[in-house]
Formats: structure tokens, C-alpha cells, sequence
């Protein structure tokens, strides 16, 4: 088991194979080798921490994405968003816990996580206008009316013609 | 929750950092994505435990600092409020490029669009992989159009359909060669030809026409391509600038110049060359796009037929209806069908289902009561040709028939199952025909009473008595209850007698007694020029028009000149016709000139009726008339013959002298128009001149013979004519005198 400390000093026991989902502990508890000493998650809360866990917990046993298989991806392959029926029901949180989540994710190093969050928040965004995803994610529309019509412009005509 | 960070951190430090997305306005550093990711993984992922504390505050802090002022007049609640707001530019380079790569070039673009961080992101280079991703996303579109940026090429493609000349929308053709979405009229205003283009641009280089990027369709083309060059206009303006500038360098004989104008142009030839081929990979591509996204359609409509229709059945909903509403209605779905979607779309479905549902109710009833009128037709016909011949005519047409109350009940009651012809019978069973005939000639009657009760001072009671026989007076008979038909037109029906036997055609071409499907359902009004013509004869002769019945003025020894119509010339003389009432009647109404503005009759003077009487008139109705049926059988129902066919017929019978309206009868119906008038001449014609028809000159001889062929006929012959008219009309060659004609004594 490990023990592991939330920004807001809260302890959790995980079993080492839950929490070995995150590659960065994963690194750091082959690094340290086998200690009782706790791990201080300084950047993640006891609520978001709750569900990382529960998430972990659910996919346990399942293999890792290997780096290889990434790279892969990134260039020739078309993104899906699609995301299972469980994953789906789990990212069902508000906009902060989600944002939340996707940090811990990208901080823990937990790909799956971290996807299943993008997916979500890219979900969110497509087929929206850019006033409708203004509203969405409260973006402040800090352009001017001026600047507004010359992006226009110049998105439509290629400036070296 | 980011606030919390940031107060249970407590480091002065943190606050310095501003996120990477925000920052990249004021410093103007440059993150490569590999570079993000890289760096994150060191932070977060390599170092000590508080590294990574440190960066998160920062991003924290940016949260804090941007999303206030925005939040400010709107969010006054907990601090945890505020913090959710702009939470997207707080986040990492690295996983905003996660997302970014989640999406479709057109979000892409919106996103872009939203403000100046992410619209600096994306214009960077750095955020050229996310592009090349986000259009391996959307179906593989080609990579950019050199001299383009990735905003400007996504743009291009999902920027919106307008004109990007006018703005006018709908343009779904991109010319990539141009490198623009245009309108026609924009393409016809702008393009230049090749051809045209030393007249267009007189003082300009044709030169330069190698340098800049073509289409091959013109504005006139109708989207077909050529291999004609056509020039955006505004591109020849502008390469037309440049190359002026590196030519006056060289004339000015600046160092290099000339160097410099061969760099340019073979820079640009090469440019030109790869906008082409570029364009013709987009166009490959954009053709493939098209045909896959309507394969996509179709399959996704087929696959939300399928759904709609088993979600339908589900529901309860009939399977013909269900097939119906597929057949007559648009239910095309071309999305998703969520359960959201569906639950969205299903009130307009089920409306849509109801209206089908209807449709077909109409079109069952419609089937049935259009069945049962086939079948109650027959039934009827069959009931009718059971009656006497006599009995026809005034009979209702069936389709007066289906009127009937109970019967048009039965027509129009709900639809059995198939068992119409059965329940047909049994309901002309309970009918009684007979009645039923008697009820309609009744009803037709009081019809016809009422309208001469609202043109006369007749009282209503009078009128009922007297359609119900009662009143010896029968309203109906008086020589001035003179009516027309509505549909067919101004022929006088004079009294009941005429009314009774009318039947109108829709075609109007052979009246007959027919039953068949042009038999319309007449309507009858009074005649007011017959009744004004009756009255006014009725005047000149004497008679009451209150009590005086057509029968009465049908004895009365009168004929009548017509005063209006002035004598006609013939062979010297002059001659006027003489007409019965009946005829008077007809003329008037037909004459509708100045001359006949009011009737005016004369009387014919006892010598004068002597002469015409003396004459005789022509055989009316002519015995080439189909207008006889024989009244001892069907044989002539709705088929009327001539009088010959019909004796012909009798002595199937075994009738050698047919009695008329015994054994035969004439269609009343049929005959429409009394006998023709009678010339006669007021003054006499020139002796030895030709005679007109119906006009015995005196000196021919007496004609004192009778056809016995023609026995309602009145006419007379001389015996030569006699024995011309056996053999012309009877084909008797030697007739014989007491057999075939005789002598009047």
C-alpha cells in the first residue's frame, strides 16, 4: 500500500498497483524504492485525489499506453472522442472538477485520464461558434470590434498572393 | 479550488507566473509543442515534490488575475465561482495542444476566433502540428496551400459558405487556385481572361501572367473547368506592383537588380507551379470529401429509418402508418439520433403520423363508400329496369339515388371488412324503391312549387296542396309554370310534365335516357322570358294566367306570328312562321335581340290558321329520332330507338299493332323542342317559282295520302310522293294501297 498526501493534508491509502496507474509515482516509487515514507501530492486536493483513485481503481489491471504507441498516433492517425459508458458517467462533473482533473492527470502522468478529460472538454467545444464557446468557458472577448473584422480579413485572403 | 492552491501554497514566487496560452502576448516566446511537453514532464514529472507546486500556483495566480475583472459585475458568489471562470486559458500548453488535437479544423478556426491568446496560439507555428492533426481529423484534407497560413487554409475550407468578395452565402465551390470561396457574379466582375488580358491591362507586362496562380474555371463557365487561364484581377494588380518594382530597380541600373528580378520571377514561377498542383490535389480530395460525406448521409438516414421506425412500432404505432409516413413525409434525419434528438423530434413525428393516420382513415372511407356506390348502382339499375318503361324517366338518377338520406348514411358509414356487396343488397332490400320514387317526384315538386311561390304572389299552402294533388288547380300545369334547367342551359321546361322527364348530360352530346356516369344531377329555376312570353300569349288570347293550364292552351285552336320577327322574301312573296304557344314560347326565349326586348304576338286569323292547318305540319318528333322504347320489356333501357326499331322490336312480342304509349312509348325526355313553326305566306309568292319546304304549292294537286308507316305522323302527300316516301324512308319498292298508305277520305 501507499500512502499518499493531498494538498489539503489529507492521507490516502492506495494499493500499489491502483496507484502505479500514474507514471510519475510509478517513476518515483521505483526511484525510492520500497519506504513507508508518504507521498505529498502538493498540487492535487482530497476531492479531485477521491476521484483520480476511483478512476485508477477501475481501470486497474489494464495495460499502459506504451510511448511508442503515442507517437504512432500523433501523426497519421485520426483522433476519436469517443469515450466509453463508464468513463463518461465518471468525467460527469462540473467544469472546475473537470479542469481539475485534467491537471492531475497531466501532473500524475496518467494518459488514459488525461484523454478521457480532453475528450470531454473537446467535446465540448465542437460545433460551437466562438461566441457559444465564449460563453462556455467565460473567455473574455478582450478583441476589438477592428480586430474582430481584420482577423476576419485576413483569414480570408492569403496575405502573399 | 484554484484559489485554494494558491492560499494553501502561500509563496510570494508564485505569484510571478502567468500561464503559458496568456503570457505568450506579452513575451512573445515561442513554445514549440514537443518543447511543452517535454518541459512539463521534467517539471512535473522529474523533479522534487515542490517543483511542480510551484508552476501549478502560477497557473493558479493567471486564473485568479484574468478571470476576475471579466467575472467581476456578473459572479458575486463564493471565490470558488470566480475560479471557474476562463479555467480553458489556465491550462497547459501541452494539454490545450491535447485537446486542440481532439478537434475538427473548424472548431479549431472558432476557437481561434474567441480571443487574442488563443488566436495567437493557433497562428504560431508552433501549433502547426495541431493543424496537420485536427485535418487528418476531418478526413485527411491536404496540407497547406504554400504562401497560406494554417488559419487562413482552415479558413478557407470552414469559414462559412459566404462570398468572400460580397459575403453573399451558400458558395460551396472553392477555387483553389485563387485560393478563394467567390460567388459568380463576383468570379465574372473579377476574373480576368488570358486572352483578354493585354485589353484589360494595357500598360502591364503579360509577363507577369506567368507569375501569378490561376483557376481554369470562369465566372461564365458554369463550373466547368478549362484549360484556359483565368487571373483574379486583384492579383494581377498586385504582382503587377512588385514586378514594377524590381524592373524600375534594373532600368535604374541598381547592382544586382536584374539578378534580383530573375530570382523573383523563377521564385515565383515555381510558386505558381506548386499553387497548381496543390490545387488540383484539393479539388481530388474536396470531390472525394463531397461523395463520402453523402455516403455518410445516406447511411446515417437509412440507419435512423430503421431506428425511427422500430422506436415507432414500439410506441403502438400501425405499421402501415409507420411505412406511410416514411412514403408521403420528409423524415429525412441526417444526424445522430440521440435520445435527446429524438425525444426533441418526436411531437412533429407523431404529428406528422397523425396526419398520415388521417390520410388513410379518408382514403379507407373514401374506397369503401366509393365501392358501395359501385355496388348500390348496379343494384339500383337492375330495381329500375324491373319498372315500366313510362316509369323511367321520372325515376331519380342514381346518383339522385344516393342522396337519399338513408341511403347516403349507408354510403357513408364506416368501412367493413370487405363485405360491402352483401350489406349492398341487404340494404336495397329494406328500401323500398317505389315509395322512395314517389317520396323524390314529391319532394322535386314541392321544390318546384316553392320556386314559383318566390316569383309569384302564389301563397306557399296553395302551392303544397296543389304538388300534393289535392288542388284541382295544379300549379305545375299552368301554361305559365315554365322553368330551365341550371346546368344546361335556357331551354323552356314548360309545367311538370317537361321538368319530370329531364335529364342533363355532362357532355351534352346525345341526351338519352342512359343511366350512365354522365347523367348529372339537375337543378331547375324559373324561365323568366318563358314565363313572360306564356303570360303574354295567355293575354292575347284571353285567358287567365292564374288558372289557364298548358293542356287548355294545347287545345286552344290558335297559332301565333311573332310581331319582333319582321316577314322573310321568298320567290316573290313574303312569309311569316306560325307557331303553337309551345313554339311562341321557345322563340322568345331563344330570341334575345332588340327586336325581342318584349314579346309581341299576333294572332293568326281563322283563314289564315284554315290555310296553315290545311297544310299540315311536318311529322314531329321526325321518325329518325332514337327516342322510342319499347314498354313491354328492358331491351331499350337507357337506349332509346326509332319508331321503326321499336315496331321492329314489338313483334318479338308478338305485336303487329303497336299501340304508342301501350306498347311503346315515346322518351318524353328526349323531345326536347316542339314542332317547328309553319310557313306562311302573307303575301303570296310568284306562280311557277320553287317552293320552300313544308309548303304544298297550290296548283301541285290535292295531296290526300297518308303513309301507314308513319302513324303519328300528319302528313300528307300527293301519290307520287307518297310512293317516293316508302321507298326512301321504308325501303318499299311497290307499296300497295290500303297496306303501305291510304287515301285520306
Amino acid at each position: 500500500m501507499v500512502l499518499l498526501v493531498t494538498s489539503d493534508n489529507v492521507q490516502f491509502q492506495v494499493d500499489k498497483e491502483v496507484v502505479e496507474r500514474s507514471v510519475l509515482i510509478k517513476n518515483m516509487l521505483e526511484d525510492v524504492g520500497e519506504s513507508d515514507q508518504s507521498i505529498p501530492l502538493a498540487n492535487v486536493s482530497s476531492s479531485v485525489l477521491k476521484k483520480v483513485i476511483e478512476y485508477c481503481e477501475h481501470h486497474r489491471g489494464e495495460p499502459l499506453p506504451s510511448a511508442d504507441a503515442d507517437q504512432n498516433q500523433d501523426e497519421t492517425r485520426k483522433r476519436t472522442t469517443d469515450i466509453s459508458e463508464w468513463d463518461q458517467k465518471f468525467i460527469t462533473v462540473d467544469q472546475e472538477m473537470l479542469f481539475e482533473i485534467i491537471l492531475a492527470a497531466n501532473y500524475l502522468d496518467i494518459k488514459s485520464l488525461l484523454d478521457v478529460g480532453c475528450k470531454t472538454v473537446a467535446n465540448m467545444i465542437k460545433g460551437k461558434t466562438p461566441e457559444e464557446i465564449r460563453r462556455l468557458f467565460n473567455i473574455v472577448n478582450d478583441f476589438t470590434p477592428e480586430e474582430e473584422a481584420q482577423i476576419k480579413k485576413e483569414n480570408e485572403w492569403a496575405e502573399d498572393r | 479550488m484554484s484559489l485554494e492552491y494558491a492560499h494553501s501554497d502561500g509563496d510570494p514566487e508564485s505569484m510571478d507566473y502567468d500561464s503559458p496560452l496568456t503570457e505568450l502576448e506579452d513575451s512573445g516566446t515561442e513554445y514549440s509543442r514537443e518543447t511543452q511537453s517535454e518541459d512539463s514532464g521534467s517539471e512535473y514529472g522529474r523533479e522534487t515534490f515542490k517543483k511542480p507546486v510551484k508552476k501549478r500556483a502560477k497557473a493558479v495566480k493567471v486564473a485568479v488575475k484574468k478571470a476576475v475583472p471579466a467575472a467581476k459585475a456578473k459572479v458575486s458568489g463564493s471565490s470558488r465561482q470566480k475560479n471557474t471562470l476562463s479555467l480553458i486559458v489556465t491550462m497547459p500548453l501541452d494539454v490545450l495542444f491535447e485537446i486542440f488535437d481532439l478537434l475538427q479544423p473548424s472548431d479549431l478556426l472558432h476557437l481561434s476566433r474567441t480571443n487574442k491568446a488563443f488566436c495567437e496560439v493557433l497562428s504560431s507555428n508552433n501549433a502547426a502540428s495541431v493543424w496537420k492533426t485536427v485535418r487528418v481529423n476531418r478526413g485527411g484534407i491536404p496540407d497547406c496551400m504554400p504562401g497560406m497560413s494554417e488559419v487562413q487554409w482552415a479558413n478557407l475550407f470552414f469559414g462559412g459558405s459566404q462570398c468572400h468578395v460580397c459575403g453573399v452565402s451558400k458558395i460551396l465551390r472553392i477555387d483553389f487556385g485563387i485560393r478563394c470561396r467567390a460567388c459568380t457574379r463576383c468570379l465574372k466582375k473579377n476574373l480576368v481572361f488570358e486572352s483578354s488580358f493585354s485589353s484589360k491591362f494595357p500598360g502591364f507586362n503579360p509577363l507577369i501572367m506567368d507569375l501569378i496562380p490561376f483557376a481554369n474555371i470562369g465566372g461564365w463557365a458554369h463550373g466547368h473547368a478549362s484549360g484556359s487561364k483565368f487571373f483574379w484581377s486583384a492579383d494581377v494588380f498586385q504582382m503587377a506592383e512588385q514586378f514594377g518594382a524590381y524592373q524600375k530597380d534594373a532600368y535604374m541600373g541598381k547592382r544586382g537588380a536584374k539578378q534580383a528580378l530573375e530570382v523573383f520571377m523563377e521564385l515565383r514561377r515555381k510558386y505558381v507551379v506548386s499553387v497548381i498542383n496543390h490545387a488540383a490535389v484539393c479539388n481530388t480530395w474536396v470531390n472525394e470529401d463531397r461523395k463520402r460525406h453523402l455516403n455518410d448521409i445516406a447511411e446515417l438516414r437509412s440507419q435512423n429509418d430503421k431506428l425511427i421506425r422500430v422506436r415507432l412500432l414500439d410506441l403502438g404505432h400501425n405499421t402501415q402508418d409507420v411505412e406511410r409516413l416514411f412514403l408521403c413525409r420528409d423524415i429525412d434525419i441526417d444526424k445522430e439520433l440521440t435520445d435527446a434528438r429524438w425525444k426533441r423530434l418526436l411531437p412533429n413525428i407523431e404529428r406528422k403520423l397523425s396526419e398520415v393516420k388521417e390520410e388513410r382513415r379518408l382514403e379507407e372511407q373514401m374506397k369503401a363508400s366509393s365501392a358501395r356506390r359501385g355496388h348500390l348502382m348496379l343494384i339500383y339499375i337492375a330495381c329500375v329496369r324491373q319498372f315500366r318503361a313510362t316509369q323511367w324517366a321520372s325515376m331519380p338518377i342514381y346518383k339522385e339515388f344516393f342522396k337519399f338520406p338513408d341511403v347516403a348514411e349507408f354510403i357513408d358509414s364506416l368501412p367493413s371488412d370487405g363485405q360491402d356487396s352483401e350489406a349492398c343488397r341487404i340494404m336495397m332490400d329494406r328500401l323500398r324503391v317505389p315509395e322512395l320514387c314517389a317520396e323524390y317526384v314529391y319532394q322535386k315538386k314541392l321544390a318546384l312549387a316553392q320556386l314559383l311561390a318566390s316569383s309569384s304572389d302564389i301563397s306557399q299552402d296553395t302551392l303544397t296542396l296543389a304538388s300534393q294533388g289535392t288542388d284541382t288547380r295544379d300549379t305545375l300545369q299552368l301554361a305559365t309554370s315554365i322553368f330551365q334547367c341550371t346546368r344546361s342551359g335556357a331551354l323552356p321546361l314548360i309545367t311538370w310534365d317537361k321538368v319530370q322527364y329531364h335529364k342533363c348530360d355532362f357532355h351534352n352530346i346525345t341526351p338519352n335516357y342512359g343511366w350512365s356516369n354522365s347523367l348529372a344531377v339537375c337543378t331547375f329555376e324559373i324561365s323568366d322570358p318563358g314565363v313572360v312570353a306564356a303570360c303574354s300569349l295567355l293575354s292575347l288570347v284571353g285567358l287567365d294566367p292564374e288558372i289557364t293550364t298548358a293542356g287548355t292552351m294545347d287545345q286552344l285552336p290558335c297559332l301565333f306570328f311573332c310581331s319582333g320577327c319582321p316577314p322573310m322574301s321568298e320567290n316573290g312573296g313574303s312569309y311569316r312562321m306560325a307557331m303553337d304557344w309551345r313554339r311562341s314560347v321557345f322563340h322568345y326565349v331563344e330570341q334575345r335581340d332588340a327586336l325581342h326586348s318584349e314579346p309581341r304576338w299576333e294572332l293568326l286569323s281563322a283563314a289564315q290558321l284554315e290555310a296553315v292547318q290545311s297544310l299540315r305540319a311536318l311529322e314531329c318528333p321526325g321518325p329518325y329520332g332514337r327516342i322510342c322504347c319499347c314498354n313491354k320489356c328492358d331491351a331499350h333501357f337507357g337506349n332509346a330507338v326509332t319508331k321503326a326499331a321499336v315496331i321492329d322490336h314489338l313483334r318479338s312480342h308478338g305485336i303487329t299493332s303497336p299501340k304508342e304509349g301501350v306498347d311503346f312509348i315515346y322518351a318524353e325526355g328526349l323531345v326536347k323542342r316542339p314542332p317547328p313553326g309553319t310557313k306562311t305566306f302573307v303575301i303570296p309568292q310568284v306562280l311557277g317559282k320553287p317552293t320552300g319546304p313544308g309548303k304544298i304549292p297550290p296548283n301541285r294537286g290535292k295531296q290526300d295520302y297518308c303513309c301507314q308507316h308513319c302513324p303519328r305522323s300528319s302528313r300528307t302527300f300527293v301519290l307520287g310522293g307518297v310512293r317516293h316516301h316508302l321507298r326512301d324512308k321504308h325501303k318499299i319498292v311497290s307499296p300497295s294501297l290500303g297496306v303501305d298508305y291510304h287515301k285520306i277520305k
